[in-house]
């Protein structure tokens, strides 16, 4: 796979610092508005959508906070609508309160909310969770055949990916883009970065160079773009061009997003400058700590990659996999929480992690390239924390050595 | 909502969202004719035009092609483009923040230089063209939800939008001695369209309101056609699309027409108002007089086999939504069925550019006290809205029933305030209103409510509103000061709970 990304020409879109001012303009007069009229579902709608691109691009965790209060206040005032219980269902995806979302789609459909609202929610929700998901995949083809937005071909990219299937999910990805009609530098970004993730951590072997130029691409939309930056600055760590991560980071280093402080550890570590390192780490740790005490399910997956690496606690993480695992059985679920078990050496638990992960998703093309596709027969001598990512056996620096020194 | 948030895809990039579109002489000066479009439903005051997208007006001439079952208008080749294009913002300046700054394409390719936010406009060196781009209060003023036909007050209040205008000579630009008879659309379309996609190069276009809104997305289980209708080419629509759309126009309209059980358009007259609605612009008479109930009369005349007496066109101050709905539902032979909203938060002014500048962000003042007594005893007291209770009111009279009905106030020290009831709900125990006249605000809107509590009820009283002609300080100690006598009297009549 990999369309030679040349070939293709990239849509124009709204620059992307007007797009921010207006989407701040429009965040601050929705909140204004709905302080009068608590029951305008419209804006209650467009709060949802604006806050949420906060949250995903710029990392702003308070982001959040805000939906929650949103969705009190909603229900506090539209209780006999179902359209807003179809809202408050998607606040709950979005801070993955799955479970509690699943039940206010229940009562929007008692009291009349339209069956595309539900369809479209109950999709989005079952397709988080990994639940139904031959279902999930048919009705997202469909709806990619009848309705070719961005959203819909981005998501079915997204599960393309998730099934293993690479080169249908960069297809999938790539019409989303060259077949835009939204013109949003928000949503072609997220098609970008979609592309960057797909190349440069889905794959086996990755390919760093297209992941980068995806990357890039992302940020040429959306300068501010701080996942985009994140995962390009580890682009570039990996390959030690510590400058050009530094450049990327430092403009976001203010960010809530723990994963900022998280790679500029790494980066500071990487120069050697071990006071910087554990400066940024201590400050990571407590910005996982600040997000999980607000969002623990939102926060899990990610935390448990920190946990497992440079937060150095094996146990939290198996922890939060756990929570995170019973809240969506995804084949990423399963092989985070795989992974933690093995690193807390509890190998008896993480056999029956592999196999209930074998028996769930062993027919997909996704579980060959998976980490847990080598559990399914382990080697008798495998020694425990084998699966660990090279970072994690490297790395040097760690939570334990900042509580060392202090 | 007129032609807000009309499909999945206007969400994504609201700035490429028409909002609305009007068509008009100009009021102060008949001899010039003005366009207004707007964008960016909810724009806050920072919003900007994006500068990748062309905003665009255009104008064909068109010729009425046959009356009654026949009815038509055929848009023919004369055509006028004005396009505002803006550019990205420059660096913040010692004065202030920087301004957007774009232009207009007129027709024959000129341009026309502006800033954002200017009030005056920019004019031609010779006159005949004036233009305005910036932010502007929404003037759309939506008194019905289109699947319950609940009449609500405006659900628009408050809000802002971007809006282009572009005034011009009329005879000089369209010479009407040609035909006087015009077509309107408002489009957003890419600047920089991609070369080698075969994407179709448009976002949005408008021509009648509530095209897509209330037409066309008003079929239960229908699928949502809103977006391909966006993208057709406006004057030439795909005619491989144009059987779903006259199918989903047909069973719209027919649901539209039963909604007050009584059937005024048979298959034939209905075929041929589909038939006039697939040809969507509005439709200006540049020759004949424009007034805010002019609308959509040259369609009805014509649809009715009658000669058109205005110029129909589509003023600031037209009450579209109702003199739409009336038209579907009773086809003009029944009441006129007047919505909950009466006028735009800030309705249209005589001079350029006609739409009023952008709300500012509201004030409010909150009042709470907790009573001994039960919520239906207090709500019997104070729920309804011309009960005389309010130690400050001396006399009070009413007008009308339900929403819309007004209370005349006289207080005790001999000012009159009028105040028009939004809506009332028993179930809840609130009702809402607006002050029309009498306390120097503007917009101002209240909300009186009582809650169960553990030891009795709670009433709140809530006033929102912004300072028109004092200060703040002043018209925050008018408001709280009729606000606190209210509450003192509550609690004297029915005790305060701990």
């Amino acid at each position: 796979m990999n369309t030679p990304h040349f070939s293709i020409t990239l849509p124009a879109a709204t620059d992307g610092a007007l797009a921010l001012i207006n989407h701040e303009s429009i965040l601050d007069r929705c909140w204004q508005t709905i302080d009068l009229h608590p029951d305008r579902l419209g804006i209650v709608a467009q709060l949802i959508d604006e806050e949420y691109r906060r949250s995903h691009f710029l990392g702003d965790a308070s982001a959040l906070d805000r939906l929650l209060a949103l969705s009190e206040t909603l229900l506090q005032h539209s209780a006999k609508s179902g359209e807003a219980y179809v809202l408050a269902a998607q606040i709950a995806s979005l801070v993955h309160k799955f479970d509690q979302a699943t039940q206010y789609l229940v009562q929007a459909k008692n009291l009349g909310a339209s069956a595309h609202s539900l369809l479209r929610q109950q999709l989005s929700i079952d397709h988080a969770i990994g639940h139904n998901w031959k279902a999930v995949f048919e009705t997202r083809q469909r709806l990619s055949m009848q309705s070719p937005t961005l959203q819909n071909l981005v998501a079915l990219g997204a599960l393309y990916a998730e099934m293993g299937l690479y080169q249908e999910a960069e297809h999938s990805y790539l019409r989303a883009i060259t077949e835009d009609r939204e013109h949003s530098p928000f949503s072609l970004a997220w098609a970008c970065f979609q592309l960057g993730v797909l190349f440069g951590e889905t794959l086996e072997p990755t390919q760093p160079a297209t992941a980068q130029y995806w990357y890039e691409q992302a940020l040429s939309y959306m300068p501010p773009y701080t996942h985009a930056r994140v995962h390009l600055a580890e682009l570039h760590l990996d390959a030690r061009r510590l400058d050009t991560a530094l450049k990327l980071l430092l403009p976001i280093q203010d960010s809530e997003d723990p994963e900022v402080s998280w790679r500029m550890a790494q980066l500071y570590e990487q120069k050697g400058e071990a006071h910087e390192a554990n400066h940024h780490l201590a400050r990571a740790l407590r910005s996982f700590e600040r997000v999980l005490g607000r969002h623990e399910l939102a926060f899990a997956d990610h935390a448990v990659d920190f946990y497992l690496e440079e937060g150095d606690n094996p146990e939290k993480a198996l922890q939060l996999a756990m929570l995170n695992l019973d809240n969506r059985a995804t084949l990423r679920a399963f092989e985070l929480s795989h992974e933690a078990a093995l690193a807390c050496e509890q190998r008896a638990f993480a056999q029956s992690l592999a196999d209930r992960a074998i028996a769930q998703w062993g027919h997909l093309p996704a579980f060959a390239h998976s980490s847990l596709s080598s559990a399914a027969k382990p080697p008798l001598n495998s020694a425990p924390g084998a699966a660990l990512t090279p970072t994690s056996q490297h790395s040097t620096l760690s939570v334990s050595t900042i509580r060392a020194e202090v | 909502m007129s032609d807000h948030i009309d499909g999945p895809r206007q969400t994504a990039d609201p700035v490429s969202d028409l909002t609305d579109l009007f068509a008009f002489t100009s009021p102060t000066d008949p001899s010039r004719t003005v366009l207004i479009a707007c964008v960016l439903p909810f724009a806050g005051e920072s919003a900007l035009f994006s500068n990748t997208i062309n905003y665009t007006f255009v104008v064909r001439r068109l010729k009425q092609t046959g009356l009654g079952l026949q009815a038509g208008f055929e848009p023919l080749t004369d055509e006028w483009r004005f396009t505002f294009q803006f550019e990205v913002l420059g660096p913040e300046t010692v004065t202030g923040r920087a301004k957007q700054t774009g232009h207009c394409v007129l027709p024959g390719g000129a341009t026309l230089a502006l800033i954002a936010g200017e009030e005056n406009g920019f004019t031609t060196s010779d006159g005949r063209i004036r233009v305005f781009a910036g932010l502007r209060s929404d003037p759309f003023f939506p008194g019905w939800l289109p699947g319950s036909m609940k009449s609500v007050p405006n659900y628009l209040e408050n809000d802002n939008v971007l809006s282009v205008v572009v005034e011009f000579d009329t005879d000089s630009t369209l010479a009407p001695q040609r035909g006087s008879l015009f077509g309107v659309i408002a489009e957003t379309t890419p600047r920089y369209p991609n070369p080698t996609s075969n994407v179709i190069p448009r976002f949005d276009w408008v021509g009648r309101p509530e095209q897509t809104n209330f037409i066309m997305n008003q079929v239960p289980g229908g699928l949502d056609v809103r977006d391909l209708w966006n993208q057709e080419t406006p004057f030439a629509l795909s005619a491989e699309r144009l059987p779903l759309y006259r199918q989903r126009l047909i069973e719209s309209l027919q649901l539209w027409d039963k909604k007050d059980q009584n059937i005024e358009w048979d298959a034939a007259s209905l075929k041929a108002h589909v038939n006039v609605r697939l040809n969507d612009f509005l439709t200006i008479d540049v020759a004949k007089p424009i007034s805010d109930k002019s609308h959509l009369e040259i369609e009805k005349s014509t649809l009715e086999g009658r000669p058109y007496t205005t110029g129909g066109g589509r003023t600031v101050n037209a009450n579209v939504i109702d003199i739409l709905v009336t038209w579907l539902i009773n086809r003009d032979r029944g009441a006129f069925l007047q919505g909950g909203a009466l006028q735009a938060t800030q309705p249209g002014s005589t001079t350029f550019p006609y739409v009023r500048p952008g709300n500012k962000n509201m004030l409010s003042v909150t009042q709470s006290t907790a009573l001994k007594a039960s919520p239906q005893e207090v709500w019997q007291v104070i729920g309804g809205f011309g009960n005389l209770w309010h130690p400050l009111i001396a006399q009070l009279t009413l007008t009308g029933e339900g929403s819309g009905q007004l209370r005349r106030i006289e207080t005790v020290d001999g000012k009159i305030i009028l105040e028009r009831l939004s809506e009332r709900d028993e179930a809840s125990k609130t009702y809402r209103y607006a002050m029309v006249n009498g306390i120097p605000a503007n917009p101002y809107n209240g909300t009186l409510s009582v809650q169960a509590t553990a030891t009795g009820s709670s009433v709140t009283w809530s006033v929102s509103y912004r300072p028109e002609g004092q200060g703040d300080l002043i018209v925050r100690l008018i408001i709280s000061s009729l606000l606190n006598a209210g509450m003192v009297e509550l609690k004297r009549r029915f005790g305060a709970a701990p």
